[in-house]
């Protein structure tokens, strides 16, 4: 149906109605400011750019003939960039009640009820809640350049430095190394969303969907770590996850590729959103 | 046009090998109020939920102004208006933002039309308040408000008296025959209390234990009450005496003494005057006469007896 926009604005609507989805905004900012406010007064800031810079990133950039930079608005935005942790978790928050709260006050069956079909009704529940991850990710980007700026000034509109790009260090401008650092972090936000979509369809309910994708994500490398002695340990997801480190050649079983990583999560993906899908499609909506 | 607003085929509903629905099959016309009664567990609202597509059909079909609810499901929706057992409705939103919000889900619902809705349902006053904070009759009428939006030419309303006071009942039936009447809108309105239900519908449809065993004209079944034999209760001085009197009449009456002071006959409504005359001119006097029997609330009994459920 031609109607879906207008199903996205209703959830997203919805969505901005919950007194949690302002905390979320509001806990960020929170979070930037005190940051900032412990990293201008309380911090050196150079010691904090010695730490960034050990070893073997100090000595490329010898060796390189880039100037090590001062710790400025681009410094403190991409150590927030890691804030995207706490977006997935927002996210999947976010993914879990989208679902169970139509169930929880009945609503569901009002919104299935209209010409839009179910399948239409999901697509729209699913698009809202990776849009509103992307907001917050967009959120968290301007709030922190902003800050940034304020507290610590800028050196350069856009510098260049020294990435890990998998085999080497390359120079890189910094907008293109942040934005390869939020791709980066994207992959296991869709996945992790995704799979708390499915399991809140699957039990109609947000309790079971938040703890597992949880679970998932925060203990994604202690619970590689404890089967990793097993073959089957490289198909599992959560060895997956931290698309980063494996791009950087450190892997959390050995001997997977980078391109092994991506067809197993894009794998877990279709999984996930064919039984999200069927599921939702062929159900009866019964009574509570 | 078709005259037929909805149409049940053989309408079956299998939960893990039990049948909770059996070959039902009926038909709505275009403004009629179709009562849809039966006892708790009997598998009403199981078949609203089928004729909203909520639920799946196991066996047959149901179509809606001839179009399938399971091969053309969007066309024969937007003929639909509902409330499915409570009038749920986003309790943080306004009831105009929750208007709104279903306005958005049917291309083509204009902003007028919410107004509309809301000044049929009389709603005004409210509107604006959060929904969390309206009594149930407020939902209830914000729920006919929701389901009225996208003018469906079929209305759904799920034991819509549910909860409601007397006169919130008295102005739910008059609304529901005037969309009937005025806007040629048929309504199905399920209930387990028929006494409720025969006020406002012309046909009723008894379903027990997920068959449908009946379906009863309610106006045919108001005049049949005129010259049907019914049972009445006569209250007299001399019961011995009353018996007597009438077994001699012209054509032989069935009459039983219950007590001293009471006999039962079964006879014409019209007839009862003629009795009474017989009686008060032989000298026993008649303090009271009673009809017992044949009004739709015992033919409904009669029908459904004790629902088992099974």
């Amino acid at each position: 149906m031609s109607n879906l926009d207008q199903l996205v604005k209703n959830e997203f609507i919805k969505l901005h109605h919950y007194k949690s989805t302002w905390a979320m905004y509001i806990f960020i900012a929170v979070l930037l400011v005190g940051s900032a406010l412990i990293t201008r007064f309380f911090v050196d800031q150079s010691l904090m750019i010695n730490e960034t810079f050990q070893e073997g990133l100090a000595e490329a950039y010898q060796s390189m003939g880039v100037e090590i930079p001062a710790y400025d608005m681009w410094a403190f935005l991409s150590e927030n960039i890691s804030l995207i942790n706490l977006i997935i978790i927002f996210t999947i928050v976010v993914a879990a009640k989208i679902i169970s709260n139509e169930y929880k006050w009945g609503t569901i069956k009002l919104l299935l009820i209209r010409p839009a079909g179910r399948g239409t009704v999901l697509t729209s529940k699913y698009i809202t809640v990776l849009l509103f991850s992307v907001v917050l990710i967009i959120y968290t980007i301007i709030l922190s350049m902003l800050i940034g700026l304020i507290f610590f000034g800028i050196d350069a509109w856009n510098p260049i430095i020294l990435d890990n790009m998998g085999s080497s260090y390359t120079e890189i401008s910094m907008i293109a190394a942040i934005g390869k650092d939020v791709l980066f972090y994207l992959v296991p936000l869709i996945v992790i969303a995704t799979l708390s979509f499915m399991v809140a369809i699957l039990f109609k309910g947000s309790a079971m969907a938040i703890a597992a994708s949880l679970t998932v994500y925060i203990a994604a490398p202690i619970i590689t770590l404890m089967v990793s002695k097993y073959e089957i340990s490289k198909y599992l997801l959560t060895a997956h996850l931290n698309l980063r480190s494996i791009f950087e050649g450190a892997p959390l079983v050995e001997e997977t590729s980078f391109g092994f990583s991506v067809t197993i999560l894009i794998i877990y993906y279709l999984v996930f959103m064919v039984i999200s899908w069927l599921t939702f499609q062929k159900r009866d909506v019964t009574g509570h | 046009m078709t005259e037929i607003a909805m149409e049940l085929k053989n309408v079956s509903k299998r939960i893990k090998n039990k049948e909770i629905i059996k070959n039902v099959s009926f038909q709505i016309k275009r403004g009629e109020v179709f009562g849809f009664v039966g006892p708790n567990g009997a598998g009403k609202t199981t078949t609203i939920r089928m004729m909203v597509g909520l639920m799946k059909l196991t066996e047959g079909d149901i179509r809606i102004v001839g179009k399938s609810i399971q091969t053309d499901f969007s066309e024969a929706i937007r003929e639909v208006g509902a409330i499915v057992e409570n009038p749920e409705m986003y309790p943080f939103l306004t009831g105009r933002k929750n208007l709104e919000q279903f306005a958005r889900m049917v291309p083509g619902t204009s902003i007028e039309r919410i107004e509309e809705v809301v000044r049929l349902v009389g709603l005004e006053k409210v509107i604006h308040d959060k929904v969390g904070g309206y009594s149930l009759g407020m939902r209830q009428r914000l729920g006919i408000a929701q389901a009225l939006l996208h003018k469906p030419s079929i209305l759904i309303l799920d034991e819509p008296t549910n909860g409601l006071d007397p006169s919130g009942m008295k102005e739910i039936r008059q609304y529901i025959r005037r969309l009937a009447e005025k806007e040629n809108v048929s309504v199905i309105v399920s209930s387990h209390l028929l006494s409720e239900i025969e006020l406002m519908c012309d046909r009723i449809g008894v379903i027990k234990n997920g068959s449908l065993i009946a379906v009863e004209d309610v106006e045919k079944n108001r005049k049949l009450q005129d010259s049907d034999i019914s049972e009445y209760l006569i209250y007299v001085d001399k019961a011995k005496a009353a018996k007597e009197h009438l077994d001699g009449l012209e054509n032989s009456l069935f009459v039983r003494v219950i007590d001293d002071t009471t006999i039962q006959t079964a006879i014409q409504r019209e007839q009862v005057p003629h009795i009474l005359k017989e009686l008060l001119n032989h000298h026993i006097n008649v303090y009271e006469v009673q009809a017992t029997k044949n009004t739709l609330e015992d033919k409904f009994f009669d029908l459904i007896g004790e629902n088992v459920i099974e």
